[in-house]
């Protein structure tokens, strides 16, 4: 349940998430499941990145070019920023810190309301069994 | 999780090629398959797939490549082809294949090169028998609308034909041609002349064309 949800948020957002490590500089396929994984995100399927990658070069939000890469090998398609995608990027991130300070507001509230609400009932009740 | 999933495939690696194959369901991911076989497996699928879905040649083999380049790099960090494209093989394929081209653009492809090779064939038919009008029977349409049928359905499941399952599907077509012969006879329902042939044709040159064209750079750039 605990996987689930957490699975459920990341898609939510995965499309952002690559957009920042792209920004960051640009990459190919398997370096951004690297990062995600290095930042505690474990894609349920690493292969989910890539119709996302073309749904967002199809929008112009990133563009590819092939180059070698430091691993070797065949040359890699390396995915970069275009304009759109840097404001994308900008408009994402704004949305996540509305959303995200509204989300602990509510979460952290309805847990405090719950607590002070049950302590309260809890003192009423020692109070009629005082009577 | 991900090292959960590498285990369980690494503890029945005893399990031969074949036997995973055979004990899966079409289009899921065996975890028994030896990691070579598995990769070869999971990226003839995707091909498959992506070729009856209209995916151009050029992309096709640029998603292939980028597909195979993250399959090695996953094996050698010890994760299965599982972890990569998930336990539904398929599903993966046609998501990344609806996320590449739009409906509209693979329909019309598709549209114009079915034709392009049904020309091809009946062209081949033309020259072998050397006449101008081709006589078309009903043996000889159930023949080849089972080989279509029978080639697509297997490919899209198991990634390739194979000799065996050709030959399986080539009898089965003999079948299908001896039925059609029993219920319509070998009677001639109409001449098919060579230009009909060509016209069948051409809709699929320009992508026939492109496709070849995008073999051809892709071979230099592959040494």
């Amino acid at each position: 349940m605990h996987d689930q949800r957490r699975s459920q948020l990341l898609r939510g957002v995965l499309d952002l998430c690559l957009l920042a490590l792209i920004g960051e500089r640009p990459r190919y396929g398997y370096e951004f499941v690297e990062a995600l994984t290095e930042s505690g995100l474990d894609l349920v399927s690493e292969g989910s990145i890539y119709p996302l990658l073309a749904r967002m070069e199809r929008a112009g939000l990133v563009d590819s070019y092939r180059a070698p890469s430091a691993a070797g090998g065949a040359p890699r398609k390396y995915y970069r920023l275009t304009d759109a995608g840097a404001a994308e990027l900008a408009a994402g991130r704004a949305t996540w810190s509305t959303f995200t300070v509204a989300v602990s507001r509510t979460l952290g509230s309805r847990g405090g309301a719950r607590n002070s609400d049950t302590g309260d009932t809890g003192a009423r009740h020692d109070a009629a069994d005082d009577q | 999780m991900t090292q959960q999933t590498t285990n369980e495939t690494t503890t029945s690696g005893d399990v031969t090629a074949g036997e995973a194959a055979r004990e899966s369901a079409p289009g899921a991911v065996p975890e028994g398959l030896p990691g070579e076989a598995e990769r070869a497996r999971v990226l003839a699928v995707c091909r498959s797939n992506w070729e009856y879905r209209g995916i151009d040649d050029a992309s096709l083999r640029e998603m292939l490549a980028e597909l195979s380049a993250h399959l090695e790099e996953a094996a050698a960090a010890g994760r299965s082809p599982r972890d990569v494209v998930g336990a539904d093989v398929q599903t993966f394929a046609a998501d990344w294949a609806r996320a590449r081209t739009p409906l509209h653009l693979r329909v019309l492809r598709m549209a114009a090169l079915i034709p392009f090779v049904l020309g091809a064939l009946l062209l081949l038919t033309h020259l072998i028998d050397w006449t101008l009008a081709l006589p078309i029977e009903a043996p000889r349409m159930a023949f080849y609308a089972v080989i279509l049928a029978g080639t697509v359905a297997l490919e899209l499941r198991r990634g390739s034909l194979g000799f065996v399952r050709w030959l399986f599907v080539g009898l089965i077509g003999v079948g299908f041609a001896q039925l059609a012969s029993w219920l319509a006879g070998d009677d001639t329902l109409f001449h098919l002349p060579v230009w009909a042939t060509l016209l069948l044709m051409l809709p699929g040159l320009p992508y026939a064309y492109a496709d070849t064209r995008a073999r051809k750079t892709a071979a230099p750039a592959a040494e």
